[in-house]
């Protein structure tokens, strides 16, 4: 299966001119759940008892109806699709609401073919190719090298594509300047990546103004990427327009892609257009549902996230629901001109949470 | 006496303070006042133009005319008076339970101190609200002073402080609370009223369900999508599994997956149905097939799915505790069958289709075994003073006897 993805993500360049539910994005996806259907036990008891096996064997299935499992799965259980003996890391969600993280398992494959699919999805928004890169965050938050959290594993992700990768804050998170003076002063810098968590440089970056020459320099040559983190920003009243103006204001930088991913779908990212609009991609895909019944909502609709991705091999993670609320407004007619299917991420889901009869007192 | 470090750990809700309710003495079971105080409750909730829907089964149970009920049905009015001041630790998970229990108090004739959890205080901001104007008023002066509302963080101290002063307690559960307050000190003759963690279930006639019209099918799965979805099966009450009671020869797997259909469409048009119980439903469903790899979905709709398994796993289904309308069915041949397996955790059976003769041959069976409500599809949820094997109006009185 890994070399049908290798061939898969070589056709990237081809396939963003189709339109959205292209049929080798669709045959993709049957091919993968066709994979873990047949390696992973209980994949296999889901697939039969909630969608059916016609979900997966019939020939002419929609990508609406094929197998979907939800984001909770991976925090409950351990679910791998090759021998455990494949499995050389495993990486965790932040799991910053309070819920365990999740736990998704890499063979090498799996992470290479990761790291070639955003590399492939980068270049394609950014129009970057290997540019020096200043990552918003500390040396430190990459230590554990067996286990990463999705803060590192972005950060690493994204640090294949560049060159030189420098880090902008110290062990304390404090702005080490001199590093970014260095960049900017090296006459082989071309072009800059800054790099980081949307929260992390709200929180740390955006707090004083850079000099006037370091902005005026990284505003001819910088683009700043960020995902993540939008939902404390969102707890805070900040809007990606402000996040955007300070950016501008304090960094100088005037280009700044926002994008979605989750540690659940590493390398297959959904990046921000020039209008603004999250977008799909030959790699990844997205399908809004209606809470109340599961069933495909409309455009402008608000619907519960779920993300498909043509890379998860090693684990089941090819088409998940998750708890991020979305509204998709149109499909292959973005004013920006690129096919697929544009949206924005309006925040998470409230969950109802259940108790039972076991938490009168003791669990308060 | 509660200490003054004491008092600054509780937030007094409404009516007395604790240490002034723990002065006061108990009064006759039943006492007009409490009745009269229940039934302008009563009213209140009723009252259309307020939006306490949540509360409106409280409402209906305290009218008069069913509290009037209870007490005629009884023959130890005049020799029963309150066991002294009762400690209530309310439940969580159905705030609606802390009116209930306000009301085992008031009718057993017992001064009372509820505390209720935090997490439903401001589920429960309104009707507190109401109580309160209740008190205010001349007739209820007698009660107000009785009767004491408070809130407090996870304290044992608090709580074991309490535990020492009361005559009675008690404990909405589960096992976890139980044993927390199980722990404190009390006072010799002080008698606990626990709700330990329980489950329950459902036995359909599949007889009946072949023979009874179409109407009648879809009237009793409006019931039974009541019993499974208001609390999302949370309720100790609510039935986890639906037994097949295989009591005739004919097939009915037709008329079964018709049920479940119908069920799936009322629970649509429930106005208390969560916004995301669909999905709280399908996660529930991917839970059990990784749990119960083989138990096989023999129905799954919008709102419901239903898993067919072998009934030597039945005691394992009981503790894994089903949630968000997912029901585990297995076939039995006999009541005598279904009795035997039923757990001793189990408390409720609700009944489909089973008649009056099945119905008394089940409870003679199975409440040797633990069970203690057999009770009608639609009922599952329903309070009464008869809860959990208990009496609570004789539970929390005592008997007077004059020779």
């Amino acid at each position: 299966m890994n070399e049908e993805v290798f061939n898969y993500i070589n056709l990237y360049d081809l396939l963003k001119y189709e339109n959205s539910n292209n049929y080798k994005f669709i045959s993709q996806q049957k091919k993968l759940c066709s994979f873990h259907y047949d390696n992973k036990k209980n994949y296999k008891k889901i697939v039969e008892n909630i969608f059916g096996l016609d979900t997966i064997k019939k020939a002419n299935i929609g990508l609406k109806d094929m197998p979907y499992i939800p984001v909770d799965l991976f925090k409950n259980y351990d679910l791998f699709s090759t021998k455990f003996e494949n499995i050389f890391k495993i990486i965790k969600s932040s799991g910053t609401t309070g819920n365990k993280p999740s736990r998704i398992f890499l063979d090498k494959e799996n992470a290479l073919a990761q790291n070639i699919s955003l590399s492939k999805i980068f270049t394609d928004f950014t129009l970057l190719n290997r540019p020096r890169m200043i990552i918003a965050d500390s040396k430190n938050t990459l230590n554990n090298k067996k286990s990463f959290s999705a803060r590192a594993a972005g950060i690493i992700g994204f640090s294949y594509l560049c060159r030189k990768p420098e880090f902008a804050f110290d062990s304390r998170m404090n702005l080490d300047i001199s590093n970014i003076e260095n960049i900017i002063k090296d006459d082989k810098t071309k072009n800059i990546l800054f790099f980081g968590f949307t929260y992390i440089i709200w929180l740390y970056l955006l707090k004083k103004k850079l000099p006037y020459d370091l902005r005026s320099e990284l505003g001819k040559k910088s683009i700043l990427v960020h995902g993540g983190g939008w939902k404390k920003l969102d707890s805070i009243n900040i809007t990606k327009e402000q996040f955007k103006e300070k950016v501008n204001d304090f960094l100088g930088i005037n280009k700044s892609i926002n994008y979605y991913g989750m540690v659940e779908q590493t390398g297959s990212i959904f990046m921000e257009c020039e209008k603004g609009y999250l977008h799909s991609n030959p790699l990844c895909s997205i399908i809004s549902r209606n809470p109340k019944t599961l069933k495909v909502s409309g455009l402008e609709e608000i619907g519960i996230t779920q993300v498909i991705s043509s890379l998860p091999t090693s684990y089941p993670g090819n088409s998940i629901l998750t708890d991020d609320l979305i509204s998709v407004k149109g499909i292959d007619n973005c004013k920006c001109g690129r096919k697929g299917v544009y949206f924005d991420i309006l925040g998470r889901l409230k969950a109802s949470e259940p108790r039972g009869c076991s938490d009168t007192y003791a669990n308060q | 006496m509660l200490t003054n470090e004491d008092k600054l750990k509780y937030e007094l809700l409404i009516g007395n303070k604790p240490e002034k309710v723990l002065d006061e003495f108990p009064f006759g079971i039943f006492h007009k006042d409490a009745i009269n105080f229940l039934s302008q409750l009563s009213k209140e909730l009723l009252n259309k133009d307020l939006d306490l829907n949540y509360f409106k089964g409280f409402g209906f149970w305290s009218r008069k005319a069913n509290l009037l009920r209870l007490k005629n049905k009884r023959t130890d009015i005049e020799s029963r008076v309150g066991r002294g001041i009762a400690l209530h630790i309310a439940p969580s998970n159905i705030s609606a339970n802390t009116l209930y229990t306000f009301a085992f108090g008031l009718l057993s004739g017992s001064p009372s101190i509820i505390r209720v959890s935090n997490k439903n205080v401001d589920e429960l901001k309104d009707i507190l609200y109401l109580i309160n104007n209740l008190f205010l008023l001349k007739e209820f002066n007698f009660l107000a002073v009785k009767y004491s509302f408070i809130t407090y963080e996870h304290d044992s101290n608090l709580s074991s402080h309490l535990s020492s002063l009361v005559d009675s307690r008690i404990i909405w559960g589960g096992d976890e609370t139980i044993g927390i307050f199980k722990s404190f000190k009390t006072k010799s003759h002080c008698l606990d009223l626990v709700f330990p963690n329980k489950v329950s279930s459902s036995i359909i006639s599949t007889k009946w369900l072949v023979n009874a019209d179409s109407n009648e099918l879809k009237n009793k799965a409006n019931l039974y999508s009541r019993d499974i979805g208001l609390f999302s099966q949370m309720a100790c009450s609510s039935p986890s599994s639906l037994i097949l009671l295989k009591d005739h020869e004919l097939t009915y797997k037709e008329e079964l997956l018709n049920f479940f259909q119908d069920c799936d469409f009322y629970l649509s048009k429930k106005e208390w149905l969560s916004e995301v119980h669909s999905l709280s439903n399908f996660k529930s469903s991917i839970d059990i097939c990784m749990q119960f790899p083989n138990s096989a979905c023999i129905f799954r709709g919008s709102n419901i799915s239903v898993f067919s398994i072998n009934k030597n796993h039945f005691k394992e289904i009981n503790n894994f505790k089903a949630q968000n309308c997912c029901l585990f069915v297995f076939e039995v041949d006999s009541i005598d069958e279904f009795s035997k397996i039923l757990p001793s955790n189990n408390q409720t059976v609700v009944c489909l289709g089973l008649n009056k003769e099945t119905k008394r041959l089940l409870s003679i069976k199975a409440i040797y075994n633990g069970t203690n409500r057999f009770v009608n599809v639609g009922n599952a949820l329903n309070m009464d003073i008869y809860w959990d094997g208990y009496d609570v109006i004789s539970f929390l009185s005592k008997l007077i006897c004059l020779n």
